[in-house]
C-alpha cells in the first residue's frame, strides 16, 4: 500500500477513536484534547511510515503525459477534481443523512464536548440512529474544534479529501497489477461516475459517509489480499486499520470485516501479529460495548424489525434484484460504468481464467452483495423507497473493487512477454 | 523505423466511450455547479442556507433567534423533525406528540418551554408554554 494513503488511513482511524477513548475515560472534546489526539495519531502515523515499505516522500521520475489518452484522462481528473472542491466550498452542507444522521452528532460532540449527553442518551430527545458509528463526526468535531465554531461549509472539505484519498487508493490498487496508462484511465472512470456530481447524498462532497466508507472497505480488501500474497506483516495492520475505518464508520461495516478478515487469515489466526489483532479486537469491543448502551431509533415507530419479516422475505427477492439491475444501468447514475465492468470481467474471463486476486474481489463483491440484498429482503422499511435511498449509495461502496478487478483480469488478457523483453 | 501501434481491442473501445459519456455527464454536472457557485458567491452560510431551503430556514432562523439556547422545545407534529433539530441544536429538541390538535396540552403541562411543529399550511409554528 502507498505511504501516504496508509498514513491517511491510520490518521483518520486513530485520531476519531482517541478521541472517542478521551470522551470514554471522562475528557470532554476540548482544544487539548483534540490537538494531543491529533498529535498522537501524527506519532503513529510517523512511525508506520518509518518502518513501512516506500517513504512519504520518495524521488520520482517527472510524469510523463506525451500521449493524447493520457493527457485526455488528466484533463478529466482535473475537471472532476475542480467540479468536487467548488461544490464542496459553494454550500454548506445540506443532504440528508449528512445533517440528520452524522452532521448532528458531529454537532453535540463539539459543543458538549462528549457523546456522554443527554442528546445521545436520554430517548426522549430528537436524535435519530444515535448509535451509529461515530468515526465521521468525531472527525468534524474536531474540525470545529480546530477552527474554533461550527462551519458546514469548510467542513466539506474534510469529504473531498475522503474523496482523492478514494481515487489515489483505487489508483494505487490498481497499479499494483496495471500499467500507468491502464491505471490512470480506469481511475478516471471511477473519477467521474455522474453520481458524484448530481445533487444527491452520493454527491462525492455531499457529507454522507459512502465515500469515507469506500475507502476504508476498498483499502481493507487491498491489504487483505497484499497479506494473502505476500505475507508482508505491514500489509495485515493496514488492512487492521481499514477494517476498523469500515465498522466504525457505518453500522453495516461491522458485518463486512468478516470478508477481508476470510482472505486474510485464510481459516486461522496468525499469532505472529496477535498484538495487532488483539489492540483491533480490544478498539471494536470499546465502540460495540459503547453502541449497545445507545438507543437506538427513539420513536421511529415504523422501523422496527420483526420476525415475521423472514417469512415474507422472499416475495422481495425479484424487486430487490430488479432494483439493484435498474440501478446499475442507470445512464444518469452511472454512465457506462457498470456495463464497462461487466463487458471487460466477461472479454476476459473470455480470453483466460481469471486471475486469483481477481477471483478473491469477485467473491468479496459477491458476499458484500448477498449482505446488502440480505438487509434489503428483511428490513421493515417500505421496500420502494428503502431501496431508492440506499441502492446508489450502496453500489458506490463497490465501485473502487470492481473497477480494479475489471483492470486486473484485464491486464491477464495481455500476451505474456519473454523474460527480459520488457527493457525493449 | 517507427513501431506500429497496436490497435486498441474491444475493452479499450468501451472504455474510452464510458470516459466520453462520463465527459459529457460531467460537463452538465459542472456547468450547474458554476451556476450555484456565482449564486453563493461572497454570501454568509446563513444566507447559502435561505438559498438551498427557502422559506423553511427562514423560519428554523426565525425560531433560532427567539428562543433561548438554554430552552427546551417540544415537538407536536406528524412529521419528523430532523432538520429542525439539527439546527435548533444546543436548544433541546423533545418528542411531544405527533397530534397537532396536543399542542395547548402541552403548552399548559410545559409552561417554562416551547411547543414546535409544522402547522397544516406547511410554516413552522413556534409558541411559548402558557404560564
Amino acid at each position: 500500500m502507498n505511504a501516504w494513503i496508509s498514513a491517511f488511513a491510520a490518521a483518520t482511524v486513530a485520531a476519531p477513536f482517541l478521541l472517542f477513548a478521551a470522551n470514554l475515560l471522562g475528557l470532554p472534546l476540548g482544544r487539548p484534547t483534540v490537538y494531543t489526539c491529533i498529535l498522537l495519531a501524527a506519532a503513529l502515523v510517523r512511525m508506520r511510515a518509518a518502518g513501512g515499505k516506500g517513504a512519504l516522500f520518495p524521488s520520482r521520475p517527472p510524469f510523463d503525459a506525451r500521449s493524447w489518452s493520457r493527457k485526455a484522462c488528466v484533463l478529466l481528473l482535473v475537471l472532476v477534481v475542480t467540479t468536487a472542491l467548488v461544490q464542496a466550498v459553494s454550500l454548506p452542507l445540506y443532504h440528508w443523512d449528512a445533517l440528520v444522521l452524522y452532521g448532528f452528532k458531529a454537532k453535540v460532540l463539539f459543543q458538549a464536548g462528549t457523546f456522554r449527553t443527554p442528546a445521545f442518551l436520554d430517548p426522549g430527545i430528537v436524535h435519530p440512529n444515535t448509535n451509529y458509528p461515530l468515526l465521521v463526526p468525531y472527525l468534524e468535531a474536531a474540525f470545529y474544534a480546530v477552527l474554533g465554531r461550527v462551519d458546514e461549509r469548510l467542513v466539506r472539505i474534510l469529504f473531498f479529501v475522503y474523496w482523492l484519498a478514494y481515487l489515489a487508493l483505487v489508483y494505487r490498487g490498481l497499479r499494483l497489477k496495471t500499467g500507468r496508462d491502464a491505471s490512470l484511465a480506469l481511475t478516471a472512470l471511477l473519477g467521474t461516475v455522474p453520481l458524484f456530481f448530481i445533487d444527491d447524498a452520493t454527491q462525492a462532497v455531499s457529507g454522507s459517509v459512502d465515500v469515507p466508507f469506500a475507502f476504508y472497505w476498498t483499502g481493507a480488501v487491498l491489504s487483505a489480499i497484499e497479506y494473502r500474497e505476500e505475507g508482508a506483516p505491514r500489509s495485515l495492520d493496514e488492512c487492521l486499520i481499514f477494517s476498523f475505518g469500515c465498522l466504525f464508520t457505518k453500522p453495516h461495516g461491522l458485518a463486512l470485516v468478516a470478508i477481508p478478515a476470510a482472505i486474510a487469515f485464510r481459516g486461522r489466526v496468525d499469532r505472529t501479529r496477535w498484538r495487532s489483532v488483539a489492540v483491533f479486537l480490544a478498539s471494536a469491543a470499546c465502540w460495540l460495548w459503547t453502541r449497545s448502551r445507545l438507543p437506538d431509533n427513539v420513536d421511529y415507530a415504523p422501523r422496527v424489525f420483526e420476525a415475521r419479516m423472514l417469512a415474507t422475505a422472499w416475495h422481495r427477492i425479484p424487486i430487490v434484484g430488479e432494483a439493484w439491475l435498474r440501478e446499475l444501468a442507470r445512464f444518469d447514475h452511472w454512465g457506462l460504468f457498470w456495463a464497462f465492468i461487466l463487458a471487460a470481467l466477461g472479454f476476459a474471463a473470455y480470453r483466460r481464467r481469471l486471475p486469483s486476486p481477481v477471483r478473491l474481489i469477485l467473491a468479496a463483491l459477491g458476499v458484500q452483495a448477498l449482505v446488502y440484498i440480505g438487509v434489503s429482503l428483511v428490513v421493515p422499511n417500505e421496500i420502494g423507497s428503502f431501496l431508492d435511498a440506499t441502492l446508489p449509495r450502496l453500489a458506490i461502496h463497490l465501485s473502487g473493487l470492481a473497477v480494479i478487478a475489471a483492470g486486473w483480469a484485464l491486464e491477464g488478457t495481455k500476451p505474456r512477454r519473454p523474460p527480459g523483453d520488457e527493457l525493449l | 523505423m517507427p513501431t506500429k501501434r497496436p490497435r486498441p481491442g474491444f475493452p479499450a473501445l468501451l472504455l474510452a466511450a464510458a470516459l466520453a459519456a462520463n465527459a459529457a455527464l460531467l460537463a452538465h454536472e459542472g456547468a450547474r455547479t458554476l451556476r450555484i457557485a456565482r449564486a453563493a458567491l461572497g454570501r454568509p452560510n446563513e444566507q447559502r442556507r435561505l438559498l438551498i431551503y427557502g422559506g423553511l430556514y427562514a423560519d428554523i432562523d426565525q425560531a433560532r433567534r427567539e428562543v433561548p439556547e438554554t430552552a427546551t422545545l417540544w415537538w407536536v407534529s406528524p412529521e419528523y423533525p430532523w432538520l429542525i433539530s439539527y439546527y435548533l441544536y444546543p436548544r433541546v429538541l423533545r418528542w411531544g406528540s405527533p397530534d397537532r390538535s396536543a399542542r395547548d396540552e402541552f403548552r399548559r403541562r410545559h409552561p417554562g418551554d416551547w411547543v414546535i411543529g409544522f402547522a397544516p399550511n406547511g410554516r413552522l409554528q413556534l409558541d411559548r408554554g402558557i404560564e
